[in-house]
């Protein structure tokens, strides 16, 4: 089946970025992704003839620039969210030492 | 002046991200659903949250409070708390504190159907040797007061458990007498077919507040022929045995549930009217699973989760339509995602629990003296894959927890750790199924982008929200009934309503 190549901005989209994106096409395609000094090259190859590829560049490329938002959000938020979800569940009882022992 | 001007109380107008996740609504591309790490949302353009995500929100505009309100920014540290959000944080996980409370008895694999998708491969009449033995039982009590939750759920499975009622009532007397120095809620249920309840049976469950649980694929013609016994009578003897189960153990204690094989999945309105016309107000909708022999049969009664979800649309705008009538009904897995997405409260639901209910909602004790974290992980022991059992009903808790079953489920039981699934919207109010993964993807962890589960959640979640948002004032008004019985368990209201 004939592969759909997509370039992307290399100072745009980290490859990271650029990774997650085809992650969530990897149900439908093959994914390549090579990287060069500039540009990010994605190629995918559709796993069987039944899957539509209409638009796929266009959703492609929308998909990236959310993902880069994430990633943005994740810079920022990232320590924030271990540092609550360690405060808020300091008061739970553990399982390990909860079970066996007679309340 | 009696009050200082509004810019007095604001600090400073800068805020601070505060960790969120966003998808884009499939019905309406411009505008995203945005929630907290606690679960709280709201939906707003695009074009806002990237906005929002650069810093550029003014502290004079209805989002910035909108999104303050719901945990997803905080202002100046001066003037505002995280206590609330790590409150409500605690209070979806709030079924962490107690471990399993739900704790399946298997008392015997024989069953008297031949049900083309069984998913626990019963086993003939005759063979008792698939029964429960005394020494079994008696370690099963042992250990169900080991673990500290003080409410413990004991549901009693197969196979058909009446077939071995002697053992049921045996392992009643022993948990009460037990309980007199635990001091522990207890709470009965039977998954049966109902079918040959005897009145002595009745009686002793009516002394024991049972509820009842059973299957019942929709009309008789549908029923039959998911359920075939020999005399083709499947459908007339659980109707009556629901019936029976009522007038004895009360209205409210029998419910039903309902196994979607292919062609249940072209009767959504006639499986909801049949529903209705038995007086049922609940109703589940419950899609194959790939055990037993529902593997076996897949291609006879399999589908695509496409036409899951596609039927599902169908009966939920059925289901609306009955309650725009007046008659309350709904169904009960819709119920569980609608109170995860319009309540703060936690429900412990197994299945939408993260860290994973396996293991740490409930615990299964098979017929034979094994021990499984749930449901599934007993079906694939069935079918040979012993992979998920934790161990003995010899054994302590303790070791069951540190098996290299447990610490496999536990790898892959975190949803908010998992690939994809850490960047979702709906991650928050979802679960994790390491043991679901396992058994259709052959990997604990799943890929995702081909994940029946995702696909099942993801779907289910998106339907739900956008009837909520797109809905009239009375479908809101329904769903949001729906989702507050998760959590207040209102039977007068459903008594109005009938």
């Amino acid at each position: 089946m004939k592969a759909i190549e997509i370039v992307l901005d290399g100072g745009l989209f980290s490859v990271d970025v650029i990774a997650c994106t085809a992650h969530r096409y990897t149900g439908d395609y093959f994914i390549e992704i090579v990287s060069t000094t500039s540009n990010v090259l994605v190629r995918l190859t559709p796993k069987t003839d039944s899957v539509t590829s209409h638009l796929l560049a266009e959703r492609f490329r929308n998909d990236a620039l959310d993902e880069r938002l994430r990633e943005q959000i994740r810079a920022e938020t990232c320590e924030l969210r271990t540092t609550l979800v360690r405060a808020a569940l300091q008061q739970a009882t553990p399982l390990l030492t909860a079970a066996g022992q007679k309340q | 002046m009696k009050f200082a001007p509004r810019n007095a109380f604001a600090g400073d107008t800068g805020y601070r991200l505060l960790p969120l996740r966003f998808r884009r609504l499939p019905w309406d591309e411009s505008h995203v659903l945005i929630t907290s790490m606690a679960g709280d949302w709201l939906i707003a353009q695009h074009k806002d949250l990237e906005r929002a995500v650069e810093g550029k929100l003014y502290y004079t505009e209805p989002l910035f409070a909108e999104m303050e309100a719901r945990h997803l920014i905080a202002a100046d540290p001066n003037h505002s708390t995280l206590a609330p959000l790590l409150s409500q944080y605690r209070t979806r996980k709030s079924y962490l504190e107690h471990g399993p409370s739900l704790h399946i008895f298997v008392v015997s694999l024989r069953c008297h159907h031949t049900c083309t998708y069984c998913q626990v491969s019963r086993q003939p009449l005759g063979n008792t040797i698939f029964d429960m033995s005394d020494a079994t039982a008696a370690h099963a009590v042992e250990r169900l007061f080991e673990w500290p939750s003080p409410t413990l759920t004991v549901e009693f499975q197969g196979g058909e458990p009446l077939l071995h009622f002697a053992r049921i009532r045996a392992l009643v007397e022993a948990i009460e007498q037990r309980n007199r120095s635990e001091g522990r809620t207890l709470r009965f249920v039977i998954a049966s077919t109902l079918h040959d309840l005897t009145d002595e049976q009745l009686a002793f469950m009516r002394d024991h507040q049972f509820e009842l649980s059973t299957s019942l694929d929709g009309p008789e013609w549908l029923h039959n022929a998911n359920r075939p016994r020999p005399e083709r009578d499947s459908y007339q003897r659980t109707v009556e045995g629901i019936e029976r189960g009522r007038k004895v153990l009360g209205e409210d204690s029998v419910s039903a549930l309902t196994t979607l094989t292919r062609r249940s999945l072209e009767a959504p309105h006639e499986i909801i009217d049949e529903y209705r016309k038995l007086g049922f107000h609940s109703i589940s909708l419950r899609p194959l699973s790939p055990y037993g022999f529902a593997r076996k049969t897949e291609g006879r009664n399999g589908y695509p989760m496409a036409d899951f979800l596609q039927f599902y649309e169908v009966a939920l705008d059925h289901l609306l339509a009955v309650n725009r009538e007046g008659y309350f009904m709904e169904e009960t897995y819709g119920r569980m995602l609608l109170s995860q997405l319009l309540t703060p409260f936690s429900h412990g639901y197994v299945d939408l629990r993260s860290p994973t209910g396996a293991g740490l909602g409930a615990v299964v004790y098979d017929y034979d003296g094994r021990v499984y974290p749930s449901d599934e992980a007993r079906m694939l022991a069935s079918m040979g894959d012993h992979a998920f059992a934790l161990g003995r009903v010899d054994e302590s808790v303790s070791a069951w927890l540190d098996s290299p079953a447990m610490q496999r489920v536990l790898s892959a039981g975190v949803a908010e750790a998992l690939p994809t699934c850490a960047d979702c919207a709906y991650v928050p109010l979802c679960g994790a199924d390491p043991i679901d993964h396992y058994a259709r993807q052959g990997d604990t962890i799943g890929h995702r982008p081909t994940s029946d589960f995702c696909r099942k959640q993801m779907g289910l979640f998106d339907l739900l929200l956008q009837r909520w948002e797109q809905g009239t004032a009375t479908d809101q008004r329904i769903l949001e009934d729906w989702a507050l019985r998760a959590t207040r368990r209102s039977i007068a209201r459903e008594a109005e309503a009938a």
